[in-house]
């Protein structure tokens, strides 16, 4: 209980700037989640980054002094926004160079991303317009709970997350 | 394609289904799109398929001839997550083959005030809105399976439309 009402105080407290300012683009956006706390921190790609990358983003675990690094890819349109999230990939090789067992030990989860907006489920919006105030990464406590990322099963996050702030 | 849609006609003509049928069971939902003439249906699960399955349900595409078969099962208690799946012809099992189903992934229920829950019991209300994930391209994909054509797009969101009897 007391946890839950110091979440509560942080939620608020870190919520206030972004209904002050009304909308807050996609590529700056803050989310939370509900269950252990995660956040997201959204930012623009980079020129290193593949052409179709159209976010990228860090997972913060409480608790966890070690970012997890995400990107979302798509097409617009025939394929969907494709969110992954991975930590410590090889760096002393190009990606190409990579091997698939070295991808899935480095990837903690893969899934379409969508924006919930007004009790619906859309594309997420470019970097540059408003960000949703929810978005659902599907089957992410699922697969970060069988990531090894874990103490166990009770550490298990929830797959919305919830717009709580803008990167300024 | 004309049976459905007389059916959820003849649902709202009979004024059991006012725009949103907060009080269908999930059991007897009919869900459909703006942008596409595809519908599922919710269905009571059938208690041969055992303790596993939660829920039961058939995709009917546009121009349909046969649905496609769905399924909620919860194969793993223990994960607390469910694993929904579409086919066609594959073995009668609770647990799908893995490679068969046409589409597996994860079904949400999302609701007016912005909640979002896993696949509801087949009892309780019918969500509103229902997600599942990255439904569309696998109905691509697995087009050449249908045995007829079908290329009008399939968005991952459907909302409720019917009650079905």
């Amino acid at each position: 209980m007391k946890s839950t009402l110091t979440a509560l105080a942080v939620t608020l407290a870190l919520t206030a700037p972004v209904f002050a300012e009304d909308v807050c683009p996609m590529e700056r956006a803050l989310y939370t989640e509900r269950d252990q706390g995660y956040g997201l921190s959204f930012f623009a790609p980079t020129n290193r980054d593949m052409a179709n990358t159209s976010l990228r983003f860090f997972v913060v675990r409480p608790g966890d002094d070690r970012n997890l690094s995400g990107t979302i890819s798509g097409n617009m349109g025939v394929s969907r926004d494709t969110g992954v999230v991975r930590r410590d990939c090889p760096e002393d090789k190009a990606p190409a160079d990579i091997t698939d067992a070295e991808w899935e030990a480095c990837t903690y989860w893969t899934g379409v991303v969508y924006a919930l907006v007004d009790g619906g489920a859309e594309m997420l919006p470019f970097g540059d317009e408003p960000a949703p105030p929810a978005i659902l990464l599907t089957d992410f406590g699922r697969q970060i709970r069988y990531s090894g990322l874990l103490d166990g099963p009770a550490e298990t996050p929830w797959d919305v997350f919830t717009l709580n702030g803008c990167r300024w | 394609m004309k049976t459905p849609m007389a059916l959820a006609l003849a649902a709202l003509l009979a004024g059991a289904v006012p725009a949103l049928a907060l009080d269908c069971g999930f059991d007897h939902a009919i869900y459909g799109q703006d942008d596409s003439s595809s519908e599922l249906w919710f269905e009571p699960v059938d208690p041969a398929m055992g303790d596993g399955q939660a829920n039961a349900f058939t995709l009917r595409l546009a121009d349909f001839r046969r649905p496609l078969v769905g399924a909620v099962v919860w194969p793993d208690e223990e994960a607390e997550r469910p694993v929904a799946s579409l086919t066609l012809d594959c073995p009668a099992e609770a647990a799908p083959d893995a490679s068969c189903p046409i589409w597996q992934g994860t079904l949400y229920a999302v609701f007016a005030d912005g909640g979002v829950l896993l696949a509801p019991d087949a009892r309780d209300p019918a969500p509103p809105t229902l997600i599942l994930a990255d439904l569309g391209p696998a109905i691509r994909a697995g087009n050449g399976r249908f045995g007829y054509e079908t290329d009008e797009p399939v968005w991952d969101v459907f909302t409720l439309k019917a009650c079905g009897t």
